[in-house]
């Protein structure tokens, strides 16, 4: 039987528009199955870079200022 | 091609000392070993599955024991090894030995890595598997054929996806319950049900003139209305306390509900008062699945006073100690696991109201601390005393040495706090209604509370969007890849069983011959269900799914070891080896012979090691398998482990009578043998009985019986059969009838000699009629163009002219 990544990989050639999603997720698969655990704490992570994204996204150029005046 | 030529098993489970099988010894290269239960046969399958299952026995690990059980217990986990001495392999020797600093680690000297490429797939079988297979759910049946087709990996990714894909979409459910609610909000604030920049900029703006703000173009630039709105309520005393008190109220609905917990404190402690005093029964809990066991095998046991486990004798009834046993440490664990989900309770209630005390803290207002002060108070008691007494929930019954919580003045606080929830509610309420009283004061606190609110859910509004977006995306993207896996898995089951399928009907239908109406079994995965498969078979003509409408619980079992024999056939096709350990006890007595019969006939290229504590079935191996080495276990001994012998077929018990000048022996060996193959024979070739009423068959019938079909089905003209001849000649020599008239009666002695010979002239005839090749007398076949006197693969065929003379 060939290892699990070897049909991931035959995956994204047999389906490209999960290609994206199978290099994002592979590392989280080996023989002994997929690692749940990993992949909820690398998940919490993107998550939580939505907050950061969002607040620069809000940042006015007197915010900047301001955080340069008081640095 | 891999073969083993013997396996040595030492200081391993039951084994002691070293103990051989000798697959080289007898002209077959198969071995069968009979022993009655405890004799020591399942420690001999457990050292296969030893080195063959990642150094772990599974049924062993299901009933909790480790591997640092595995060793012998006289031998303090020194010297347990199996050793494999292999045939066309360089090195031809594996030793594995078990690592007492290291169980999961054996010691291996040999290319293990050579044998496992070999022996890649499960090639042994307990009774215990077919039993199971039986009682299994579709589901079940799908993991275990999953697993026995290699998809182990696969189907454990399978699994750990569908879970995940339950916790995302967990997550997004909980993830959207928010979203909405601040939709929801943020829609009550601007008045509109369409969320965009421009709305709430607008929104934002109409606020700003009525105060006579400067508007703002984009909505990052809120902040700057917000603080001029900001410095007009904080000039105004009366409306900067306004908004302090609807902040704060925003805040206390948020920090009830509170539950009371003076009573779960007082519960806690009680269950734990009482466990205390049973505290030196805890390390006994352990026993407690022992003796729930105990109590199922005492009952069945014929002699109940002897206890199984240390075989010594128990004053009393056993069944009643054993049962009490169980019955107070079955209460014992009951109370300790109520202690433990209390605790779980208290601790998720203080860790629950440690986050919204820290809340409701957070930048009070001046006016509001004044006017709340006791309330401020209690929740600072509260605070500071829960982390405290949050330690004592986290620990064991063992590790505690006294709770006293309930009387802790905090927790009087706590049910206070619940108590006076309504109001505390009212105090707030009325405090507001009294400032709103003036209009323009209420208008500006309002503005100014909808605004500080509004900027902060557009900002979790834009965070949870994409939180939510991402999530979604995660699990279509998840959902798709779990379908293409399942799609693989099924296809990979599919056709895998479809390369096996044609070797698991025939084995199945040798099983199987006594019942014509069942035949052809079939896997089938079922269609719209993710993991499940149903046994399909063929019943009078008709598909009938599932199998187990028509089929018994021994038919269950030939679909299993059809499966079984077929996959390791087709996966282990460079080691033809199969171990069978006790799998006769799940059939019918009657399949004892197909058995036999599917062993002989479709696996006369494998190496075969049977266990069996039938004696009946040993028999049978035995006669129809007659080169087959064999060990008869007669006991077992804590010093040594099996006690054994090598069992003798007929052929070397007569002539090892013969050699010992032991006529008596030699003819009671060699009627019995007769009398058994002449039944055979007889049944073959369809020949005319003389009845008897007791419907036992001795020489007397059956030699005729059987020389009087052959004359009358190997007729050629006036030409003489060689089988007739040698038969005739049987028949006429002084010795066989002398041996065949008293064979049974001791008091007329006949003579080594005289057995010799008519065992020498019966062997004559044997040669002519039983293949050696299909391991089978030759029989009458009945076709269109005639009788044939033949073998069933056709090597021998009797009518032949050769045979006439």
């Amino acid at each position: 039987m060939q290892p699990l990544n070897d049909w991931l990989t035959q995956v994204k050639t047999d389906v490209p528009e999960l290609k994206d999603f199978i290099i994002e997720v592979e590392s989280f698969f080996s023989d002994t199955g997929f690692n749940v655990n990993q992949h909820e704490k690398a998940l919490e992570t993107t998550l939580k870079a939505f907050k950061d994204e969002v607040k620069e996204s809000f940042k006015t150029e007197d915010d900047v200022e301001d955080k340069k005046n008081n640095n | 091609m891999l073969k083993i030529k013997k396996i040595t098993i030492e200081n391993f489970r039951g084994v002691k000392t070293p103990f051989e099988i000798d697959f080289t010894k007898s002209g077959d290269s198969s071995v069968a070993i009979y022993g009655r239960n405890g004799t020591g046969k399942s420690s001999i399958v457990d050292a296969w599955e030893w080195i063959n299952n990642d150094f772990k026995i599974a049924h062993l690990n299901r009933e909790g024991v480790s591997q640092k059980d595995y060793p012998h217990n006289a031998c303090n986990g020194l010297n347990c090894s199996v050793q494999l001495h292999l045939q066309s392999t360089s090195p031809d020797t594996l030793k594995i030995t078990y690592n007492s600093s290291k169980p999961t680690t054996p010691t291996i000297v040999g290319d293990y890595a050579l044998f496992k490429s070999y022996s890649y797939y499960p090639n042994y079988l307990r009774y215990a598997d077919l039993r199971d297979f039986v009682y299994k759910t579709k589901k079940e049946k799908y993991e275990y054929i999953a697993r026995f087709f290699g998809l182990e990996a696969y189907l454990k990714s399978q699994s750990e996806l569908q879970a995940y894909i339950k916790k995302l979409e967990l997550k997004i459910n909980q993830e959207q319950t928010g979203f909405d609610k601040i939709t929801e909000e943020i829609e009550n604030i601007i008045g509109h049900q369409s969320i965009t920049e421009t709305e709430i900029v607008n929104y934002i703006n109409t606020l700003a003139t009525k105060h006579g703000i400067a508007i703002i173009k984009q909505f990052k630039e809120c902040k700057q209305i917000l603080n001029k709105l900001k410095k007009q309520v904080e000039e105004n005393p009366k409306t900067k306390e306004l908004v302090e008190w609807k902040s704060f109220q925003l805040k206390l609905n948020q920090f009830y509900l509170v539950s009371k917990l003076k009573t779960e404190a007082e519960e806690l402690e009680e269950i734990f008062e009482e466990l205390k005093k049973d505290e030196a029964n805890f390390t006994k809990l352990i026993l407690s699945t022992l003796y729930k066991i105990g109590t199922e095998i005492v009952s069945q046991l014929e002699d109940k006073t002897i206890c199984p486990l240390c075989d010594n004798k128990f004053e009393g009834d056993l069944l009643e100690h054993v049962k009490e046993k169980h019955k107070s440490l079955d209460a014992l664990n009951k109370k300790k696991t109520d202690f433990e989900k209390k605790q779980a309770v208290l601790l998720k209630a203080f860790n629950s109201l440690s986050k919204k005390i820290a809340i409701i803290q957070s930048e009070p207002g001046a006016n509001v601390l004044v006017a709340m002060e006791d309330l401020f108070n209690d929740l600072e008691i509260i605070g500071l005393s829960v982390p405290e007494f949050t330690e004592v929930l986290t620990k064991t019954v063992t590790e505690i040495e006294v709770i006293k919580l309930s009387t802790q003045p905090f927790i009087d606080k706590i049910d206070n706090l619940v108590e006076n929830e309504a109001s505390h509610k009212k105090n707030v309420t009325d405090k507001i209604a009294e400032l709103e009283s003036d209009a323009t004061r209420k208008t500006l606190a309002d503005d100014y509370h909808n605004l500080k609110q509004l900027i902060t859910d557009h900002f979790n509004y834009l965070v949870s969007e994409k939180v939510l977006s991402h999530l979604k995306t995660t699990k279509i993207n998840f959902d798709t890849l779990f379908n293409i896996l399942t799609l693989f898995i099924q296809n990979k089951i599919q056709v895998t069983f479809g390369s096996i399928s044609a070797n698991v009907i025939d084995y199945f239908n040798v099983l199987e011959t006594a019942n014509p109406h069942i035949k052809n079994p079939e896997i089938k995965l079922k269609m719209g269900k993710d993991k499940a498969v149903e046994l399909e078979i063929e019943f009078v003509s008709t598909r009938v799914t599932p199998a187990f409408k028509f089929l018994s619980e021994s038919q269950v079992n030939s679909f299993g070891l059809s499966i079984f024999l077929a996959a390791v056939r087709h996966f282990n096709s460079k080691f033809k080896f199969i171990i069978l350990d006790d799998i006769v006890s799940s059939f019918d007595a009657f399949k004892r012979p197909k058995l036999i019969d599917l062993i002989n006939t479709r696996f006369n290229d494998f190496q075969i090691l049977i266990l069996t504590h039938d004696d009946v079935f040993f028999t049978e191996l035995s006669r129809h398998l007659s080169k087959w080495n064999r060990i008869k276990f007669t006991g077992w001994n804590y010093t040594t482990g099996p006690v054994y012998k090598v069992a003798k077929n007929y052929h070397e018990q007569i002539l090892d009578a013969i050699a010992e000048d032991d006529a008596e022996t030699a003819g009671q060996k060699l009627g019995k043998y007769l009398e058994w193959i002449l039944s055979e024979i007889n049944e073959n070739m369809e020949s005319e009985i003389r009845y008897t009423k007791d419907n036992n068959y001795t020489l007397s019938e059956l030699f005729p019986a059987a020389k009087k079909q052959f004359e009358k089905k190997l007729k050629s003209g006036t030409k003489v059969h060689c089988v007739v001849k040698l038969i005739t000649d049987l028949e006429k020599s002084s010795s066989f009838r002398n041996f065949v008239v008293h064979y049974k009666n001791v008091t007329v002695p006949y003579t080594s000699i005289e057995i010799k010979e008519v065992y020498d002239k019966w062997l004559s005839i044997e040669k002519l009629i039983y293949c050696i090749s299909c391991k089978k007398f030759v029989k009458l076949d009945r076709t269109t163009s005639g009788d044939f006197v033949r073998c069933n693969e056709g090597h021998i065929n009797l009518l032949d002219s050769s045979y006439f003379t």
